[in-house]
């Protein structure tokens, strides 16, 4: 669990934790490792990628237009069971095509794959020998 | 006033000319024109309907079904990709709540009040 705490303040610090793991701060982990999946991200934009719950995805980009002001866009995905709702900005939720759903589907496996891999190992682990 | 375009109405002007009046055939139906009349009656055009009618030849079932197979097999393989989808959106989902529960787990203090405040927003 030491390891993990590290892990989480980025730092590998040995400087000891000073508060409780917080579902917060998981989350932000999840997203940079998720923002990370898909190649590298440009200079002057960041890209975050997470699960926020059992049915929601979120993609939050940060950029830089060109007279240097900060513009971001947030896409939120719903998982339903006859399909996959997609809101960006603030335009209203509509069912997404197959080929924009087979990428998201196969985004959330390399996702889960890799958020075991670098955060949930013990976890995982222990449910499967549960 | 109302300034939209308006036709004023001739004095002796008929209600409609479009159908035949009750009073006329006992049915309401439209008028039979010269030119419906004219192709219900004209032999050379029935004639010509029969004829081609005729030259066709009778088509076995076999050679219908195989026209129609590719319809059918691309249908087939559709539905099929559909049910893939659906498998795959399943696991997904499966995927996403088990991270949830990891999330859960790991998580010394649990502090999803955001998640929730984001939902709602």
């Amino acid at each position: 669990m030491a390891f993990f705490k590290r892990l989480i303040t980025g730092k590998g610090s040995p400087v000891p934790f000073k508060r409780a793991v917080t579902t917060r701060d998981l989350l932000r982990r999840e997203a940079q490792i998720g923002g990370q999946l898909f190649g590298p991200v440009p200079n002057g934009r960041t890209r975050q990628f997470f699960c926020l719950d059992e049915h929601s995805w979120i993609w939050h980009e940060t950029w830089l237009d060109e007279s240097g002001r900060q513009q971001s866009l947030t896409t939120r995905y719903e998982l339903r069971p006859n399909g996959i709702l997609k809101a960006q900005g603030s335009q209203p939720y509509h069912f997404v095509e197959p080929e924009e759903e087979k990428n998201l589907i196969k985004a959330i496996h390399i996702y889960y794959d890799q958020v075991v891999k670098d955060l949930y190992g013990s976890v995982a682990l222990n449910t499967a020998n549960a | 006033m109302d300034e939209t375009f308006q036709i004023p109405k001739q004095p002796n002007q008929p209600e409609s000319t479009d159908m035949v009046s009750l009073e006329t055939t006992g049915f309401n139906t439209p008028a039979i024109t010269p030119r419906t009349e004219g192709v219900f009656n004209n032999e050379a055009y029935l004639s010509s309907l029969n004829g081609a009618q005729r030259s066709e030849t009778p088509r076995s079932l076999k050679s219908m079904l195989a026209e129609v197979q590719p319809t059918l097999n691309n249908q087939l393989n559709n539905s099929e990709y559909i049910e893939d989808g659906k498998k795959e959106l399943r696991q997904a989902q499966q995927f996403s709540a088990q991270i949830i529960a990891f999330r859960k787990e790991l998580a010394e203090h649990d502090d999803t009040d955001f998640i929730n405040d984001s939902r709602a927003a």
